[in-house]
């Protein structure tokens, strides 16, 4: 399924979610713990396109997007996703692909476009603040931010570390990574990913920055 | 996030769970009473208003500290320590930032006394703050130690970096005048003989590959060599250690860890060691080793840092380390006995333990690289190579058996990248100088595609579309 199919899908996936959702409200008195596994997302999370999973930010700095990612840290990863919660347990671990969107944790992009308060509509500058437990993947791929899509731009490949600074990222036609620390040497950066289904949302020392596959990218206007 | 037990030092958040006492009581009430309006407006509109529960219950201050270390020092020069720090309740918008201030405590190691210098801001947009030492040397061996304290006043928060503070202080290393070497425009393109070679595939002969599709890809993220030759390679895909007895001929252990970032390394006695670099969904990395009988792996237990990059053989047991503290970590012995938290920490060094008691600094810059003998040592060293290229990130540093020293470091001239090998003397006579192709068709083993076997030979690992090689280069 790619990102568009994906989106398209999401409208009646939140018909269900909401469904599902009023479902448990039923239920929450007789099960109270939420379960694991598929329909993560649909127990714990703010509905995908909900008014209330974010809100209008007239700045975000680098510092508020570090923060920010941090909360990720430790938790899941899902394919399409966008949401967790903040208790260093990576909840469904390893579900197959198929549940996209069902499981705890966001991708790699939508990692990325969460912690550096993008809108919504794709190309659009400005900043939303997306609540962590609020379900959105935003529009870009990491295809699209290593082409500089929307109010982000290219640094370059292989860049030196006085072309880069923290909260800027490092894209691959397949993967996106945000830099949590710069290193001043090696190539390697503290790297803060949507790793995968194995590893979930972690930071690692990474070599992106010397990797011929990646492309040094950062999101423009940052309040200072 | 959760508070962690155990120690982080230099690039790892930490946080102050009692700080959210410490911060404003009024704020929290009036987050209360606006999360119960929520959960009551959840009758209604019941998916936020079970988010707005849990998001309230993951609450948490937060400070974390990073520091990029410079390990070497000129003696007689100066050098400037810095500290950043990121922290805020990351569900209060306006406190997702603070105003970091503290000191830095230095002393000459052997001194009792330490000199506290004021931290001022350096960049405030990304809360660094440091200062400068000028460092005053009789001459090498000498190093000097270092810790620093950091606080945010707004929400009464401290924090030590390292953890312990004055009990594990970093370290910079004084050297006096390095010998130094300026490498060649270009070196030959060395030959290599492939010693194994998997196609990417599930089955008995393959390796695993796992493309990305918006994660990263998976692949072999380590091997080693053990002393009777034979290569271990960590099929993270598959999740098992490869074992090849010849050719054609693959044994394999299962894999107790899902994480697929896993580094190997075989100790003196024969020993394999599994260490989780990444954590695999959850907040520690572990350790593991092999029983006797090369069935199964045993878990030995978690090491004290949260990120480590490298797992590697030394004189009596097998060392991680984190970068870029640059600090290797002794995590269990030849016997397979995990080394308690506490004292990992305690018996950490800047330089990295190897077989002759040397303990070897390495450090590498866009413009150069340089490697030394560490203050605990009778014979004190240091060689500075300058390349006219790039350097990209160091690959290896070994003392090996004859003594010499061998480096691997990528570098970068413009779109042609290569990694250039070297065997150098402790005196700075440059014995063997080469290049090899990168073969990083995919991410794999970022930062452990080399390794030396016991006897010096030197393998690499390499990944093209149609399969995974390890090669010997004879140097």
């Amino acid at each position: 399924m790619d990102r568009a199919s994906a989106s398209q899908s999401s409208a009646a996936r939140q018909s269900l979610i909401v469904g599902i959702a009023a479902f448990s409200v039923v239920l929450a008195l007789a099960v109270p713990a939420f379960g694991h596994g598929a329909g993560w997302v649909e127990a714990n999370c703010i509905a995908r396109g909900s008014s209330t999973n974010h809100y209008n930010m007239s700045s975000w700095k680098r510092a508020n997007a570090k923060s920010y990612a941090y909360t990720g840290r430790y938790e899941g990863y899902t394919w399409a996703g966008g949401c967790w919660d903040n208790d260093d347990v990576h909840e469904s671990k390893n579900e197959p692909q198929e549940t996209v969107n069902h499981g705890e944790g966001p991708d790699c992009s939508g990692f990325t476009f969460k912690a550096w308060a993008m809108k919504i509509t794709y190309g659009a500058t400005g900043f939303s603040h997306w609540l962590t437990l609020g379900d959105e993947h935003g529009p870009y791929t990491a295809a699209n931010f290593k082409a500089g899509a929307g109010p982000t731009s290219v640094i370059g490949s292989q860049p030196s570390y006085s072309q880069t600074t923290y909260m800027d990222a490092f894209a691959s036609s397949t993967h996106i990574g945000m830099i949590y620390a710069e290193g001043t040497s090696n190539n390697q950066d503290q790297i803060i990913e949507a790793k995968g289904e194995a590893d979930g949302t972690v930071i690692a020392t990474r070599t992106y920055r010397g990797s011929s596959s990646y492309t040094a990218v950062k999101r423009d206007s940052w309040t200072p | 996030m959760k508070h962690r037990l155990h120690g982080e030092s230099a690039d790892v958040m930490r946080k102050s769970r009692q700080a959210a006492a410490a911060h404003s009581g009024t704020r929290r009430q009036r987050r209360t009473v606006l999360v119960a309006a929520i959960v009551g407006a959840g009758l209604a509109v019941p998916a936020a208003g079970v988010a707005a529960r849990l998001f309230e219950s993951g609450d948490s201050f937060e400070l974390g500290l990073h520091h990029n270390p410079p390990i070497f020092a000129d003696a007689g020069g100066h050098v400037t320590l810095e500290v950043g720090g990121v922290c805020g309740i990351h569900s209060i918008l306006e406190s997702l930032e603070c105003n970091l201030e503290g000191t830095v405590a230095h002393r000459y190691r052997g001194e009792e006394v330490w000199t506290h210098s004021e931290l001022e801001p350096t960049n405030t947009h990304e809360n660094l703050i440091g200062t400068m030492l000028h460092l005053e040397a009789n001459g090498p061996p000498e190093a000097i130690e270092y810790y620093f304290e950091v606080s945010d006043p707004s929400s009464g928060v401290m924090e030590l970096l390292p953890l312990g503070g004055e009990a594990t202080p970093a370290t910079l290393t004084v050297v006096a005048e390095p010998t130094e070497i300026t490498l060649a425009d270009e070196a030959p393109l060395f030959p290599y003989v492939p010693r194994f070679v998997a196609p990417w595939g599930n089955g008995p002969l393959e390796v695993g590959f796992v493309p990305g599709n918006e994660s990263t890809s998976t692949a072999p993220s380590s091997f080693d060599i053990d002393a009777h030759g034979r290569l271990l390679v960590y099929d993270a895909a598959n999740q098992r250690l490869v074992i090849s007895r010849g050719e054609q001929e693959l044994a394999f252990i299962h894999s107790p860890t899902q994480a697929s970032l896993v580094d190997v390394a075989v100790a003196g006695n024969g020993m394999i060691f599994l260490l989780e670099l990444s954590p695999g969904g959850d907040s520690t990395l572990d350790l593991y080793r092999s029983a006797d009988d090369l069935s199964e792996f045993i878990h030995v237990g978690p090491i004290s840092e949260s990120i480590a990059d490298q797992l590697r053989r030394a004189r009596d047991g097998v060392v991680a380390h984190q970068y870029p503290s640059d600090r290797w970590w002794p995590v269990a012995t030849d016997a397979g006995t995990a080394i308690e938290l506490g004292e990992q920490m305690e018996l950490s060094t800047t330089g990295r333990p190897s077989g002759d008691d040397t303990e070897l600094l390495f450090k590498v810059t866009e413009d150069f690289f340089q490697v030394g003998a560490g203050v605990d040592t009778s014979e004190a060293w240091s060689v500075k190579v300058a390349t006219p290229h790039r350097f990209g990130e160091g690959q290896l540093a070994e003392v090996l058996p004859t003594g010499d020293v061998g480096v691997v470091v990528r570098q970068i001239d413009g779109d042609h990248i290569v990694f250039r090998i070297l065997r150098i003397t402790r005196t700075g006579d440059l014995l063997f100088d080469g290049t090899v192709p990168t073969g990083d068709w995919t991410d794999a083993a970022p930062v452990s595609r080399f390794r030396v076997s016991p006897s010096g030979s030197l393998y690499q690992l390499q990944t093209t579309e149609d399969a995974f090689q390890i090669v010997e280069v004879d140097w």
